[in-house]
């Protein structure tokens, strides 16, 4: 069992991803709702077009939780 | 806390030195038996007490066929109607697949290779339709387009396809899953039922709306 705290180490570090993916899901919502405000209208094609470039951009976190789990339990 | 992240084997074919079969397998023929069974009575006994005027039931079904008909040609234009049987398909695999931990069993895209096998099918369509459109030197020539020094870029972009879309769909359900299971063991009495609405259905149906509309809006990429 050599190397399950190197591991831990490891797979704490790989979800600092999450960091990035919600600064940037901050930036895109405020964006959002700045465009509803000038435009109420759009409210429906605003929301769609929200929903799909978050979920695009959570992956980014997804990715590095993948690799802790793959870090943690593929040794 | 044993929570188990790998799949587990629950039977093995005592061929070439056993191959394993996992909960996957069995999970996808339920819903495989499910979604059958729900055609074939829709097509023998529904059908043909359908009316002009569709009410019911009956405009459900023909709301959701003329959404995916609707969806496909908004994104691929002039091919969508070709291809819209087979997002339908994917649509109703995956959502059963991904919300199916509601009744109690573990959801069979938290096995890697299930949602590596979706991802080769769209990469393999992606390829086809690119082929069949503009012939493999024309696909070829595509990767030089804006600029041809970003043509190594491009081409391992599209290696990265298959291999996100794979960990993107595999790695929010078991997300899901992990939640919901840490939940159950420090909560187990109301609590996970108001979670569950989130963690399990909008998330599994956000990441098949995804999945569809990311094969749709690659494909219509290969064919510009």
């Amino acid at each position: 069992m050599d190397g399950a705290g190197l591991a831990a180490i490891g797979a704490g570090l790989a979800v600092i991803t999450g960091l990035g993916a919600g600064i940037g899901m901050g930036i895109a919502t405020s964006k959002a709702v700045e465009a509803v405000g000038r435009q109420p209208e759009a409210t429906n094609q605003i929301n769609r077009i929200l929903l799909l470039g978050l979920a695009l951009t959570e992956s980014v976190a997804i990715y590095g939780f993948v690799i802790a789990l793959l870090i943690l339990f593929t040794r | 806390m044993d929570i188990h992240i790998e799949p587990s084997v629950w039977y093995t074919i005592p061929v070439f030195g056993g191959i394993p079969v996992t909960d996957a397998v069995f999970v996808t023929w339920l819903v495989m038996a499910i979604l059958i069974v729900f055609g074939l009575v829709v097509r023998f006994v529904l059908l043909p007490k359908f009316e002009d005027l569709p009410k019911g039931f009956q405009n459900i079904l023909e709301l959701f066929v003329e959404w995916i008909y609707h969806f496909c040609e908004d994104t691929m234009h002039e091919r969508g109607r070709g291809i819209a049987p087979y997002i339908g398909t994917i649509a109703l695999y995956l959502a059963l697949a991904n919300t199916i931990e509601l009744i109690g069993l573990r959801p069979p895209t938290t096995n890697l290779g299930v949602t590596f096998a979706l991802a080769i099918m769209t990469f393999i369509l992606i390829n086809y339709y690119g082929i069949r459109k503009k012939g493999v030197l024309g696909r070829l020539k595509d990767f030089t387009k804006p600029v041809a020094i970003m043509a190594p870029i491009k081409f391992f972009s599209e290696l990265a396809i298959p291999v996100s879309m794979a960990s993107r769909l595999f790695g929010n359900i078991l997300g899901g899953l992990v939640v919901m299971e840490i939940i159950y063991k420090v909560v187990p009495v109301a609590v996970p039922a108001a979670l569950a609405i989130y963690f399990n259905l909008f998330d599994g149906l956000m990441q098949t709306f995804i999945f569809i509309t990311l094969t749709l809006s690659f494909i219509g990429d290969a064919l510009e």
